[in-house]
């Protein structure tokens, strides 16, 4: 479960340029929920997710994830914390060019204890189960958009966690790709996992695929 | 009269660099100290949450510094012998000045404080409930103020240094005909030391295989003592092969083949975690076994290196100095 207790997110706080980006924020996300995220650009939406993943921390209030308060962890844990419960999927996918396929999907794996046989076995699963297996060896530069995000995705579930979350994962796609990402959307529900979408995109928007639909505009829940 | 050799203006470098950081450190510890409280969520907490990491990185980097810098200390130390009328070692020296027995006594306190303080930093970065931030940080005030003292005479040490004044030698200070607290050490009978030398190693290993933390800590503690006590009045003689020579400092020169530096390193090293388990006992209720073993190792090695002097001498020469 994800639970926000009177969460507020000022950025330089105290300083002349002070902005709040979030105000007083409470919200739960029960288990395997598929959740989205909606409102305008700037509305708060990128610094929520980023606070789910324990990648920056509140200024006011708590984040809870799985019975832990990731907003309290210590950097070193909260990196754990990522490898471990969290998968991203980001705007502009984020995967390193100069690399292949393969070598992207296995990134969040690199620093685990796993051996490189367990490694293999992993992104191969991944990679066939979104359809990127035969370009296992391509360097992502030389990929088209649909294949880019395929890749991105199977990064983003080759560590199998139990959160996924996408920052406006269609923002750059054509209509047909954003159609292609409501399907992997499915399979992911499937798995049982909890996935928020961070959107604006009215493809999204009454979809009933959605368990919950959480609006946010100018830092404040609707 | 100064001497700024380069090494010396090595250290004292070091030491204002390390001085200034300290103090921003000594300042962020005692907000934190004063107004840590892991229980609530509100901004200062979160701002104390990421400057207690500053802190500790500063610290952790000042302290790991500062441990290896006391080797080059006294690597420096012996190299001014050369400059210093009189000075035949690091022993002419530090006693060319008030102040260079006081710190050499402090630099190795410090060194297992340094010590004591980088082992609780390293729990503490492995549990996620910031469990030992507070004590962390207490501990660095408290540690802070010897820190300080030991730059003040450290600066004392070298300014008041003359290179034009004639100082004592070490065979002069390490005298058994001098009339001095040391010299009164080297009239010791060689087998109530050397006995207490191996008693307390047979001790050691006593407790290492009773895995008694407090006892095994209690004769690490007095074996740091009895070693350089030994080293000084027996050990050292068979080193030199001169049974009127007793400094603990020409050891650390090339005509014995920096053999001072293995045995100080092997002392220090098998003491410090001797002691480890029984302060770190304090914080968290188990034991840490490769502590117990790394003690018994360079313990081991002290007395093995030390014990093969007098053998070889016997062995040579067929008598006991």
């Amino acid at each position: 479960m994800i639970e926000f207790k009177n969460v507020t997110k000022i950025f330089n706080f105290k300083m002349p340029n002070e902005t709040v980006a979030l105000k007083d924020i409470n919200f739960k996300i029960e288990d395997s929920e598929i959740v989205l995220l909606k409102g305008p650009s700037g509305s708060g939406k990128s610094t929520i997710l980023s606070l789910i993943a324990a990648l920056s921390k509140p200024t006011f209030g708590e984040v809870i994830v799985d019975n832990k308060r990731v907003s309290k962890l210590p950097d070193n844990f909260a990196a754990l914390f990522r490898r471990e419960h969290i998968g991203f999927i980001f705007q502009k996918f984020n995967l390193i060019s100069d690399l292949s396929v393969y070598e992207n999907v296995i990134t969040p794996l690199v620093v685990s204890d796993l051996t490189k046989e367990e490694i293999d076995k992993k992104a191969t699963k991944v990679m066939e189960k979104f359809n990127i297996i035969h370009k296992k060896d391509q360097k992502v530069k030389n990929l088209s958009g649909g294949e880019q995000q395929r890749c991105a995705i199977a990064r983003a579930l080759v560590n199998d966690p139990d959160i996924v979350l996408a920052d406006e994962p269609t923002a750059n796609l054509d209509e047909q790709l954003s159609l292609n990402f409501l399907k992997f959307v499915e399979e992911i529900k499937n798995e049982k996992k909890t996935l928020i979408i961070s959107t604006h995109d009215p493809l999204f928007f009454e979809n009933p695929i959605f368990s919950k639909v959480i609006e946010i505009n100018k830092g404040r829940l609707i | 009269m100064t001497i700024l050799t380069p090494d010396v203006l090595a250290i004292l470098i070091l030491d204002f660099i390390f001085l200034f950081f300290s103090f921003i450190a000594l300042i962020l510890s005692f907000r934190i100290v004063l107004r840590w409280d892991i229980t609530k969520s509100t901004p200062l907490q979160y701002s104390l949450e990421k400057e207690s990491y500053l802190v500790a990185t500063i610290i952790k980097y000042i302290f790991v510094l500062k441990i290896p810098l006391f080797l080059f200390f006294i690597f420096t130390l012996d190299k001014l012998s050369n400059v210093i009328p009189g000075a035949m070692c690091a022993a002419g020296v530090v006693n060319a000045t008030v102040y260079g027995f006081y710190l050499l006594i402090l630099k190795i306190i410090n060194l297992y404080l340094f010590g004591f303080w980088l082992l609780l930093h390293h729990f503490d970065m492995k549990r996620e409930d910031y469990a030992f931030v507070k004590i962390k940080f207490w501990l660095f005030i408290f540690i802070f103020f010897p820190f300080l003292i030991e730059i003040i005479l450290e600066v004392l040490m070298f300014y008041n240094i003359n290179p034009a004044k004639i100082v004592s030698c070490c065979g002069t200070l390490f005298s058994a005909a001098k009339s001095s607290s040391i010299s009164s050490l080297m009239k010791l009978p060689h087998f109530l030391v050397v006995g207490a030398f191996y008693a307390n190693f047979f001790l050691i290993l006593l407790f290492y295989l009773l895995k008694r933390d407090f006892f095994f800590a209690l004769f690490n503690f007095t074996f740091l003592f009895i070693s350089i006590l030994s080293l000084i009045s027996f050990f050292s003689t068979y080193v030199y092969e001169l049974p009127t020579h007793h400094c603990p400092f020409c050891l650390l020169q090339k005509d014995y083949y920096y053999v001072g530096y293995f045995l100080y390193i092997f002392l220090f090293i098998g003491t410090f975690f001797g002691m480890a388990n029984a302060f770190i006992k304090i914080f968290i209720k188990r034991r840490i076994s490769i502590w117990y073993n790394l003690s018994l190792i360079f313990n081991t090695f002290y007395v093995i290196l030390i014990t093969i002097y007098p053998i070889v001498y016997y062995i040579k020469n067929g008598v006991w100095l």
